[in-house]
């Protein structure tokens, strides 16, 4: 496969299937660096460590009932969230990236200026990531 | 087991109104309880009916 553009990344929350809404989304692969450096090291060495997954965001505004805003709110303050983030709609290879358990710590419920497009920005933390 | 009948319609559960198992939460995967409390999805089942 070449290289491509962004243009139908997907993303679902709880179930419910946001990807017409975004318009940036960051997901970050981490794992906690855990130091075994010793007597003797000349430099520092670490193992890995916990996954400290972190996935930003930014969508279009919605108050439809299911939709951005309902889905965010109730996800806000619970540490059971799931979500599925997609490259692309459709096509081989298409990695499937599930995130179980993630904590939504906050949203920002309204944001914005006069004449501003309604915002949703959150950032989802924690849980554990897997790729199919 | 359960049931469960999707009230969202943009839920990759199936379509509004259909009825799900708490098995295809989980495999979908989700958490139960949180689809409940988000509106998402409502318990169908009638537990009573069930013992009966």
């Amino acid at each position: 496969m070449a290289v491509f553009v962004l243009t139908d990344s997907q993303f679902t929350l709880n179930t419910i299937d946001l990807s017409s809404y975004v318009t940036n989304i960051e997901l970050t692969y981490e794992f906690d660096a855990v130091e075994t450096t010793a007597m003797g090291a000349t430099g520092h060495s670490n193992i890995k460590g916990l996954q400290n997954i972190s996935c930003t965001v930014e969508m279009n505004n919605d108050l439809a009932s299911a939709k951005v805003f309902d889905t965010v709110f109730a996800g806000v303050g619970s540490g059971t969230n799931t979500y599925i983030v997609k490259s692309l709609s459709t096509g081989t290879p298409n990695p499937v990236l599930t995130v179980s358990n993630a904590f939504i710590p906050s949203a920002p419920l309204v944001s914005g200026a006069t004449g501003d497009l309604s915002k949703m920005s959150i950032t989802l933390v924690g849980g554990t990531l897997v790729k199919t | 087991m359960d049931n469960y009948k999707v009230l969202a319609d943009a839920s990759t559960l199936g379509p509004q109104g259909s009825i799900v198992t708490a098995d295809d939460i989980i495999a979908a995967p989700a958490d139960i309880d949180l689809l409940v409390v988000s509106g998402i999805v409502e318990l169908t089942t009638n537990k009573k009916l069930e013992k009966e």
